[in-house]
Parts: C-alpha cells; sequence; structure tokens
C-alpha cells in the first residue's frame, strides 16, 4: 500500500522491450541503478515498469543493449499534474481552498450539549457564548475551565459540566442536581385560621382539635394544637396536621379609566435578511425605514447537515411599526374587560377554592369605572405555625416563635 | 605463552552467493553479476564463479537492483552450474 502510494508520487512508466537480448538491458539497468520490477518475458521481449524519472535513464542504456523501448502506460501524479499544466486557475485556486479549509478549522462551528433535562438549553448556550463558547470563536482562545467555572457559578440546577472540544465541534457534558426530597418538618406545629370565616369542616391528622363545625374564626385563631396530653396526663409536643374548610368572605375591587392607551402594530414593516457564517454578517436586503416604536423579531434558517445545524445561514430581522391608539370605553367594554379579570382572579388566585357565593357590581365615575365583586369561597384556612419548646419551661404553656401558645 | 585458542576449522565461503528462499515460489538471490537468459520457464543468473538456473513455470523477475535479484513464479529445480 506505501509502495503503491510512492510510486504513485513519483510516477510510473509500463514499457515494452523488443530486440535480441533484453536480458543485457536488465543487467546494464541494474549495474546503473535503474529500479525495474514487473519484468517478465513476452513473445515480442519482455515488459517492465520503472519509475518516470528512471525511464529517461532507461533509453541510452536500451540503444547501447541494442534493443527498443517503447512505453505502453504511464501512470502517477506527475503525469496527472502535466494535463492541467498550462491551468494556473485550478492550482491557484486549490492552494485558495486548502488555505480556506486551514483557516476555517481554526474557529468554533458547532456546539451540542448532551445530558440536560430540565435546564434550558437556549439559557445554556446564552452562558456559554458569554464564557466564549460560541460559533465562531477562535477555538484555542476558548478557555474551557473559565467557562466550566462560569457555567457553575451561575446555574445552580447544575452538578457538574464539561467542556471539550474536538475539532471544530464543542460537546458540552452537563449532570444536573438531583432534586432535594421534601422532608417532613419534626418541628412541633399548630395549625391557625389565615381567615376569617366559618368552620365547615375539619379533618384532623395529628393534634388536638379546638374548633367545631359551625362555628366562627377570626385570623390567626388556634384551629389544631400541637400541644396533646397522653393518658398518662403528660404533655406531648406534636406536629399538627389536618384540614379547616371554612366559608370565607372575599373582596376584590377592580378600576378601569375612561380612556386607554394601548400599543397597535401597524401594516407598516422593514425586513432585513443577512447571511451569516460565524462571525461574518452580509446584509441580502437593504431597507431605509426607519420607525420611532418599533418591535423586532428574528427568524433564523440555518444549514443543517444531519441533524446538525451549522453556522452558515440566512437570519431575517422584522421590525414591525408600533402605534399608541387612545381609546374611550364605553361601559360594556368595561363589564367585559371586569369579568375576565375577575374570571383570571378565580382561577389562579383561588384555584382550590370553591366558589359558593358572587356579587358583582360595576359603578361609573368621573374617572372611570369601579368593580366590586363580593365572594364566598370554601377553602381550607388551616395554616401550620411552627413553635419551639423550651427545655425547664413549664410544660403547660410553651414558648412559640416569639409569642405566646 | 598466552595458548592461542583453537578455533573451529571456518568455510571460506567468498564472494558466494546468498540464495534466500520461500517454499518453491519465491527466491532472492544477492551476489547477482547478471542475468543470463531470462524466459518463462527459465531464468539464468550469473553469481561470477557460477550460474544458478532456475527452471520452472510462470517464472518472472519481480524486482532487479545492483547486486538483488527476486525471482516469482512456480520454481520445479535449480541448478548450479560451476
Amino acid at each position: 500500500m506505501l509502495l503503491n502510494g510512492i510510486r504513485f508520487i513519483k510516477g510510473t512508466v509500463r514499457f515494452r522491450v523488443s530486440g535480441k537480448s533484453p536480458e543485457r538491458l536488465l543487467n546494464l539497468a541494474a549495474q546503473r541503478g535503474v529500479l525495474l520490477w514487473n519484468a517478465h518475458p513476452t513473445a515480442q521481449g519482455m515488459e517492465g515498469e520503472t519509475a518516470a524519472r528512471d525511464y529517461r535513464r532507461l533509453r541510452p542504456l536500451a540503444r547501447q543493449a541494442g534493443v527498443k523501448t517503447k512505453v505502453l502506460h504511464k501512470h502517477g501524479a506527475p503525469f496527472w499534474a502535466a494535463k492541467y499544466r498550462g491551468r494556473f486557475g485550478l492550482l491557484i485556486g486549490a492552494g485558495l481552498g486548502a488555505a480556506l479549509l486551514v483557516f476555517l478549522s481554526q474557529f468554533l462551528w458547532t456546539i451540542s450539549i448532551v445530558g440536560q433535562e430540565h435546564v434550558s438549553e437556549a439559557r445554556l448556550r446564552s452562558l456559554l457564548a458569554e464564557s466564549g463558547v460560541r460559533p465562531g470563536a477562535y477555538r484555542y482562545g476558548i478557555d474551557t475551565a473559565q467557562a466550566r467555572r462560569d457555567l457553575l457559578l451561575q446555574v445552580d440546577e447544575l452538578s457538574w459540566l464539561s467542556v471539550n472540544i474536538v475539532g471544530c465541534h464543542a460537546t458540552v457534558e452537563i449532570k444536573e442536581k438531583t432534586a432535594k426530597p421534601e422532608l417532613d418538618s419534626r418541628t412541633p406545629c399548630n395549625l391557625k385560621a389565615s381567615s376569617d370565616g366559618v368552620i365547615t369542616k375539619v379533618t384532623v391528622g395529628e393534634g388536638v382539635t379546638q374548633v367545631k363545625t359551625g362555628s366562627g374564626v377570626a385570623k390567626g385563631d388556634l384551629l389544631v394544637s400541637g400541644v396533646a396530653l397522653s393518658a398518662q396526663n403528660t404533655v406531648r409536643y406534636v406536629r399538627a396536621k389536618g384540614e379547616v374548610l371554612a366559608d370565607v368572605y372575599s373582596e376584590k375591587e377592580l378600576t378601569l379609566p375612561k380612556t386607554v392607551n394601548y400599543i397597535s402594530l401597524t401594516e407598516n414593516k422593514a425586513e432585513r435578511t443577512e447571511l451569516r457564517f460565524l462571525n461574518l454578517r452580509l446584509p441580502c436586503t437593504l431597507s431605509f425605514k426607519h420607525f420611532s416604536e418599533a418591535a423586532c423579531t428574528e427568524t433564523a434558517d440555518w444549514l443543517t447537515v444531519d441533524r446538525t445545524a451549522l453556522p452558515l445561514g440566512f437570519v431575517t430581522q422584522t421590525a414591525h411599526e408600533l402605534r399608541t391608539v387612545q381609546r374611550e370605553v364605553d361601559e360594556d367594554t368595561a363589564r367585559r374587560a371586569f369579568s375576565q379579570s375577575l374570571l383570571l382572579y378565580e382561577l389562579f388566585e383561588k384555584g382550590e377554592s370553591t366558589r359558593l357565593d358572587k356579587q358583582t357590581s360595576v359603578k361609573t365615575t368621573a374617572d372611570g369605572y369601579t368593580c366590586s365583586a363580593h365572594y364566598v369561597f370554601n377553602e381550607n384556612i388551616a395554616e401550620s405555625v411552627d413553635f419551639s419548646v423550651e427545655e425547664g419551661y413549664n410544660n403547660k404553656y410553651p414558648k412559640k416563635n416569639g409569642d405566646s401558645q | 605463552m598466552a595458548k592461542e585458542k583453537s578455533r573451529p576449522p571456518q568455510l571460506d565461503m567468498g564472494f558466494a552467493p546468498l540464495v534466500e528462499m520461500v517454499g518453491n515460489r519465491q527466491v532472492t538471490v544477492e551476489g547477482s553479476a547478471g542475468i543470463l537468459l531470462y524466459e518463462n520457464e527459465c531464468i539464468k543468473i550469473s553469481t561470477g564463479r557460477m550460474v544458478l538456473c532456475f527452471h520452472g513455470r510462470g517464472l518472472r523477475l519481480h524486482c532487479i537492483s545492483g547486486s538483488c535479484v527476486e525471482v516469482s513464479g512456480f520454481i520445479s529445480k535449480i541448478e548450479f552450474l560451476c
């Protein structure tokens, strides 16, 4: 294989020897150091192979030996290159291509992130770019150890990270931290009312119930005590658990001015497309429109090879003109807006509560509209309040966090 | 007087050629002085004091350099002509 490669680079000539004694040519060639191979006798004489350079030396030897030589086949790089001798463009192009290849291989082309499950890939890529690990960065100027330290400091969810650069591709391997399990606290606590209400149902897992169904409670009242007496009349401190459902009255007030200003998109837009390659940006379209207020969007169409996006593609930035519109709000519109806001309030702020009653009233004032919503929710009002117990203190009245039991 | 060690009698090979064979398929001759005959069935190589004659089928000179010749093919007989 190696020998064939060397022969290809040097170039070989297959020739025929015809005459009385071709052996004489073999001897003369051997004496003068002309290397021949694959020499075999034929009906006309002999055939053999030699290096292209040695064939020139072989011809005077053939005359001396009284035989004639004829080239049968030329093979190798020198003959191939001779075809393109006059075409300098090809040579220059090949040289430039090789130089470009060497130049471009100095930069990072692609980055892949392995092992990410919950952390956003876009966030990681953004932080990596801040640390210098981005497509188009000079490969030998990247401090992978520094990038690793930066990312571990900035992303709390990561427990381990490694940046490996192989060729023009960087692989960022990460391992996320295992989520901390929620441990049941063993600190004794009471359950207290988080708001005023009327108790409708009491379900206690642990602790001593202090309220009954139907009784009214104020915010902060003790519902389930964490101080329990055992059968031997000794005090035991427990972590009170339970659910205390109560009917709770709630008010919500919303206001809306009669005149509102909002921003809307107009039909005017300016598109600018540019060709991006590593750090190079070439504008493909020109747009001279400028808007005082605009919303910008960016879409990218990267060249993808085998599911790997290369840093070559078209990026289109579109600026949409924004216009501030002033609008008078009538009562119907205000009611609809209030209705939607209240629906969101019920859905997101009182999602775990059951709505029992709802009354709304909309009033028109000089400035705008005011909506008052009166609700009755049935919800769990039990709220855990920890307390600490000090040794030597009267067991009957344990001291809690800055407050007396 | 120091006793001279008795040396074993050595065979003086002089300019005898070195012939290396791989089965009957390949022969390398070092010390060749020239090719006398080159045919498919017979190759004669001069080594100065003697002539090596290889008989067989499909004989060919695989490689020739200053003093080394490599013969390949099916060799059936070797003659030493002095």
